[in-house]
């Protein structure tokens, strides 16, 4: 697990230095102005101002903190992290670890301090490279993003991975396969996350969509200048935590 | 009473079902200090789940059970403080050398590991230093079992659970195993352990239990089991012999009765038998002494 924190965490850390450099590429290149050009205007009036912001420098740099790729890849660490407790049930480790003087609370806190520290470390990662990259890519101070946009970001996306953490370590702390709660786990959040994107367009799913984390995940907001919503990170940090202390309560009366 | 004076193991009306199937009905079973307890039945009887239960891996139904006077669901972790635990299938860290899970392991236990003592055993199991600087993945089955071994004896536990301990071990590890065991014994430690392998059983425990479909079929000494089962005796003749015409005694039971041979099984003492031999032209007289799978085969069929 530590390696697999220390490559996500360089790997994210290296994609916003070349988005930094990407982006000021760009920037020279008036590339934006041309993109927002061709674009007809009804979409333009459609997509509204997010649209125009994210095709900026700014609007690049923060690209990292809302690509779908990289919010599934921290989903899917984070159902690593909450699994692992099943995992070594189902491989029989967990036999010797339980069977020694250890609390079933203590056994699980483990995974619940990974839970908090391995997002952590791969978000501070991406913190870092976006400062660091445009240190290297150095373009004009006027273009450089506002440090609470990005901060505000990180933390909200942190807030989201956080409580997917929970979920999945509720769930692992009923299963009896690390397979099963990492399906059950991901289709959910697969499903919520359409649902989500899809209750945008067509208002039928807007109720379920309220049961969606993603529905608390605005990055389009914060990249258009609006402040974080308290709100939205509070149900996502309570969602987590109820998350983890029902895998609390689940795995101390479990068969192990 | 003190400590010393406590049974090792204390089972009460322990019950464990698993939805509609039952694996442990109302057992009730005390394994005193300083023996080594074998603990034996079929495949499916409900050993692995008593001793899960013991644990507290399972949740009993019902019924409560106690190691050295510690409750085993409500006051676990001493319980376990006292426990050295070989389960019949090892789990370990893949990507963990030998000496890493070993001293992973040591942390966890509440007592100290001796290095002297753990050095003994690995050099008992043949576990080299080179070995243990292996990753787990590299291991054999072979020694991951001796692996295993040490983990669990590594602490010096008062009582050591013990689940098929010889599997995948050589005959030369299985013969130091069992000196392993008796030299524990020697420190008054308690074994219990459940195995397959009657003779290995015969061979080690003072104290046998059978457990047949989650129930406790048998519980006594190995010597009190062994003279529940009869005797083989083969009595060969110089020259062609007729049965007694006034039978046999109730003791003796006939096997076969070829002219020149005679196969009885005889129960209790031999006297009523070399009392009707006597005068008669014996060549050959050979006693084979009861086994305990001669009677714990017979537990296991239901048939005893």
């Amino acid at each position: 697990m530590r390696s697999v924190l220390l490559v996500m965490a360089g790997a994210l850390a290296l994609f916003q230095i070349l988005l930094a450099m990407a982006g000021q590429q760009l920037q020279k290149s008036g590339m934006f102005v041309q993109l927002a050009n061709i674009i007809p205007s009804f979409i333009r009036e459609l997509a509204g101002s997010a649209l125009m912001t994210m095709m900026s420098f700014s609007g690049i740099m923060a690209l990292g903190y809302y690509h779908v790729a990289i919010t599934a890849a921290l989903v899917a660490l984070v159902i690593a992290i909450g699994t692992e407790p099943v995992a070594e049930i189902e491989a029989g480790i967990a036999d010797l670890i339980l069977s020694r003087p250890v609390s079933r609370l203590s056994a699980l806190s483990r995974s619940v301090v990974l839970l908090i520290v391995g997002p952590s470390v791969v978000i501070g990662a991406m913190v870092g490279g976006t400062f660091l990259g445009l240190r290297v890519a150095a373009p004009p101070p006027e273009l450089w993003p506002r440090p609470s946009m990005i901060t505000s970001l990180a933390f909200n996306l942190w807030a989201l991975v956080f409580c997917w953490g929970g979920v999945a370590l509720a769930i692992g702390s009923v299963a009896r396969r690390r397979s099963v709660a990492g399906s059950i786990t991901g289709a959910a959040a697969t499903a919520l996350m359409l649902a989500d994107y899809l209750s945008r367009v067509w208002s039928p799913l807007k109720p379920i969509a309220r049961f969606s984390p993603f529905h608390y995940y605005n990055p389009l907001n914060l990249v258009i200048g609006n402040a974080l919503s308290i709100t939205d990170v509070g149900v996502l940090l309570a969602a987590g935590a109820v998350g983890i202390v029902a895998g609390y309560v689940l795995f101390t009366r479990r068969d192990i | 009473m003190s400590q010393l004076d406590l049974p090792a193991i204390t089972i009460r009306g322990l019950t464990k079902r698993f939805g509609r199937i039952t694996a442990v009905k109302a057992l009730d079973l005390t394994v005193q200090q300083g023996v080594v307890f074998g603990f034996l039945g079929l495949n499916g009887a409900g050993k692995t789940t008593t001793i899960r239960l013991l644990l507290d891996l399972l949740r009993p139904t019902s019924g409560r059970a106690s190691i050295l006077g510690h409750d085993c669901r409500t006051d676990g972790l001493a319980a376990r403080a006292q426990v050295g635990y070989l389960p019949g299938e090892v789990g370990l860290y893949r990507d963990m050398t030998g000496r890493q899970l070993l001293d992973f392991l040591s942390r966890l236990s509440r007592t100290a590991v001796a290095g002297a003592w753990q050095r003994e055993l690995l050099e008992r199991l043949e576990l080299r230093d080179v070995d243990l600087h292996r990753k787990l993945r590299e291991y054999s089955t072979g020694m991951k079992r001796k692996l295993a071994i040490v983990q669990a004896f590594q602490a010096d536990p008062r009582v050591l659970i013990l689940d098929e301990p010889t599997e995948g071990l050589d005959p030369l590890m299985q013969e130091a195993f069992y000196t392993l065991l008796v030299d524990v014994r020697k420190r008054d430690r308690t074994v219990f352990l459940s195995s397959h392998v009657l003779s290995e059983v015969e061979r080690v425990c003072d104290h046998v239990a059978v457990l047949r479909q989650g129930e406790l079929a048998l519980s006594a000494s190995v010597s009190e089991v062994r003279h529940l089962a009869p005797r083989t005796v083969r009595v060969a003749f110089q020259e062609p012999v007729t049965l007694p015409s006034g039978g046999f005694d109730a003791s003796i039971h006939v096997t076969s009765a070829a002219a020149q041979q005679w196969m009885l099984q005889v129960r209790g003492p031999l006297g009523p038998l070399m009392s009707m031999l006597s005068g008669m032209p014996v060549a050959d007289l050979e006693v084979r002494e009861p086994r305990l799978e001669d009677v714990v085969i017979g537990y296991y069929r239901g048939s005893a």
